[in-house]
C-alpha cells in the first residue's frame, strides 16, 4: 500500500466486482486487475469467475478441473439418485470439494462459479456455497469476481456484498447503456462502497470525447485499444505476462482512482 | 459393542505395523486455531491425506474403558518433522472409552463425538474432511512447523478436546503416515466402521425395518448387537 495517501486503508478485505456488457474486454481487465493487486504482495487474492463461460481462468494461465457448478450438480445427482447425507455431512463434502476445486498459484487463488445447468430449486444448497465462498474469500485480502453482465448474478450466486465496483464498457452507446442499467440494478440489489467506470478499447481520444458517458458513475480512466494485448487473447497467452505499457499501467491508474491501490504518482 | 470386532481387527493392524508410542502432554498440547482459516499452497509445509492419495480417518468408541490405553499416540511411519515429503498419505484414529453408553442412542452419540475431531481445529493446520467416505485432508502451514507442531503436540490437543466431553473416560490416537498401503489397510477397518454407522443412521431414522433387500443386510449378519438392535426395535 502506498504510504503517501493510504487511500485503500478503510477497507480491512477489498471486494471488486467487475460487471459490463460482453464482449468489452471485461474479463481482460478482470485479470490486469487481479495481477496488479497480486503483484502488490500485500495479501493474498482470490480470482473468481462468475462468467459461465470460465474465460478467465485462460486470461490468468490457470487450469480449471472442476467448477462450483460441477460440485452442485454432483451432489444433485447423488441426491436424485438415493444417496443420503445429513446436512453435517453434506456441508463437511461440500467444504471438502470446494477447495479441492480452488487452482493456485503464488499469492494467488482461482475458483471458477461455472453454468448453473440443473434444473429445479436448490435454494438450500445454493445458500450453502454462497455461504462457503463467503467463508473462503474471507481468508484473502483481495477477492476480484469477473461478473456476469447483470450485476444480479453476481449478488444471487457468488457475494452480496462488495467493496468496489468496476464497471466496463467500450466507446459505444450500447455497452455504455448497459453500464448505465447495471449501476441502476446495483443500487438496488447490491451492497457496495464504491464505484466507477473504466471505458476499454478506446480507438481514440475523439471517440473518447464523443462517447456519451452516463451521468453519475464517476470515470476511472480509459484503456486504448492495443495490439499487443489483441494478440495475447488470439494467442491464448495469459495476460499475467502481458508488458506493463501501455494497458497495465492505465489499469493501474484507473484502480488508483477507484482507491483500490495507492497511486504511485504520488 | 458394535465395534468390538472393528477394534479386535484395529488391534492386529497396530500390531502388525509395529508404531512409535508415546504419551500426550497437556502442556505441549498444540493451541486451538480458527475454524475458518484456510491454509494456501504456498504457505503449506506438508500435506496429509491429500484427495490424490490415500486417507482414512474415523473414530472408533468402546464402553471398556480396559481397552484403551488413556494418552497414549502412536505414530506409524515418519513424525512431522522426520520427513521431508510434501505429502503424505495418511491415516487418524481416535479410540474412546465412554461410559453411559445405550444402544438406542448410540448413533447419536457416535455422530456427536465424530464431530469433535472436527471442531478441533488447530492453529495452522488446515483441515477438510468428508466423514462419510472416511476422509481427512489437511494442510499444515510452514509457520506450524517452524513452531514444532508434531503428532504428539497434535493428539495432546485432541485428547483434551475429548477428555471435556461427558462421558469420554479414556482416548488414544493413532497416526498412520507409513506410506499409502498401510492407510489403505487401515481404510479397510474405516469401511466397515462406516458401514456399521450407516446402518445404526438407517435404524434411527427409518421406520421401515424390514431386512430383506436393505443394503446393510450383511453388516446386520455380522454384527451381533446390531442385530440385537434391529430386533429390539422391532419389538
Amino acid at each position: 500500500m502506498c504510504e503517501g495517501c493510504g487511500c485503500h486503508e478503510m477497507y480491512e478485505r477489498s471486494i471488486v466486482a467487475v460487471c459490463g456488457k460482453g464482449g468489452v474486454g471485461k474479463t481482460s481487465l478482470t485479470t490486469i486487475i487481479t495481477r496488479i493487486l497480486a503483484e502488490q504482495g500485500d495479501g493474498k487474492v482470490l480470482a473468481i469467475d462468475a462468467d459461465p463461460a470460465v474465460g478467465l481462468a485462460t486470461s490468468l494461465g490457470m487450469g480449471v478441473t472442476r467448477t462450483l457448478d460441477d460440485i452442485r450438480s454432483e451432489l444433485i445427482g447423488r441426491m436424485q439418485s438415493g444417496v443420503k447425507e445429513d446436512r453435517r455431512e453434506m456441508i463437511a463434502r461440500l467444504e471438502y470439494e470446494l477447495f479441492e476445486a480452488l487452482t493456485e498459484r503464488d499469492n494467488l487463488a482461482f475458483l471458477a462459479i461455472g453454468r448453473p445447468e440443473t434444473e429445479g430449486c436448490y435454494c438450500q444448497i445454493n445458500g450453502i456455497l454462497k455461504d462457503m465462498i463467503a467463508s473462503l474469500s474471507a481468508n484473502f485480502k483481495y477477492v476480484v469476481i469477473d461478473g456476469e453482465a447483470g450485476v444480479e448474478q453476481v449478488n444471487r450466486r457468488v457475494m452480496e456484498r462488495v467493496s468496489h465496483m468496476v464497471l466496463v464498457s467500450d466507446t459505444s452507446a450500447k455497452g455504455l447503456n448497459v453500464v448505465k442499467t447495471i449501476k441502476d440494478v446495483a443500487d438496488t440489489t447490491v451492497h457496495y462502497d464504491r464505484i466507477g467506470l473504466i471505458v476499454n478499447r478506446v480507438h481514440s481520444t475523439e471517440d473518447l470525447e464523443r462517447a456519451k458517458l452516463p451521468e453519475g458513475i464517476p470515470l476511472l480512466g480509459h484503456v486504448f485499444e492495443d495490439r499487443q494485448l489483441r494478440d495475447f487473447d488470439l494467442e491464448a497467452r495469459p495476460l499475467l505476462e502481458l508488458p506493463e505499457e501501455p494497458v497495465v499501467h492505465s489499469v493501474r491508474h484507473c484502480l488508483a482512482n477507484l482507491g483500490l491501490i495507492g497511486d504511485h504518482r504520488h | 459393542m458394535v465395534f468390538d470386532e472393528c477394534y479386535e481387527e484395529l488391534r492386529r493392524y497396530m500390531e502388525k505395523h509395529q508404531g512409535a508410542s508415546g504419551r500426550v502432554d497437556k502442556d505441549s498440547s498444540w493451541p486451538l486455531g480458527k475454524r475458518s482459516s484456510i491454509v494456501l499452497t504456498e504457505d503449506t509445509a506438508i500435506e496429509l491425506g491429500h484427495p490424490q492419495t490415500e486417507s482414512a480417518a474415523f473414530i472408533l468408541l468402546t464402553d471398556d474403558k480396559s481397552k484403551v490405553n488413556d494418552g497414549q499416540v502412536t505414530v506409524i511411519g515418519p513424525d512431522l518433522d522426520q520427513t521431508s515429503e510434501k505429502k503424505l498419505a495418511f491415516g487418524k484414529v481416535i479410540i474412546l472409552a465412554v461410559d453411559n453408553y445405550d444402544h438406542d442412542q448410540l448413533f447419536d452419540r457416535y455422530a456427536e463425538l465424530d464431530q469433535v475431531r472436527h471442531n478441533a481445529i488447530l492453529d495452522g493446520y488446515m483441515l477438510r474432511a468428508v466423514p462419510q467416505d472416511m476422509r481427512e485432508w489437511s494442510r499444515i502451514s510452514r509457520q506450524a512447523v517452524k513452531r514444532g507442531i508434531n503428532f504428539q503436540k497434535m493428539a495432546s490437543a485432541i485428547y483434551s478436546q475429548y477428555h471435556a466431553h461427558e462421558g469420554v473416560t479414556a482416548v488414544e490416537t493413532l497416526f498412520v503416515t507409513k506410506g499409502s498401503a498401510e492407510v489403505a489397510g487401515l481404510k479397510e477397518i474405516g469401511t466397515k466402521v462406516g458401514r456399521i454407522v450407516a446402518a445404526m443412521n438407517k435404524m434411527a431414522f427409518e421406520m421401515h425395518l424390514d431386512c430383506h433387500g436393505c443394503e446393510f443386510e450383511d453388516v446386520c449378519e455380522e454384527v451381533g448387537e446390531l442385530r440385537k438392535m434391529r430386533d429390539q426395535k422391532k419389538a
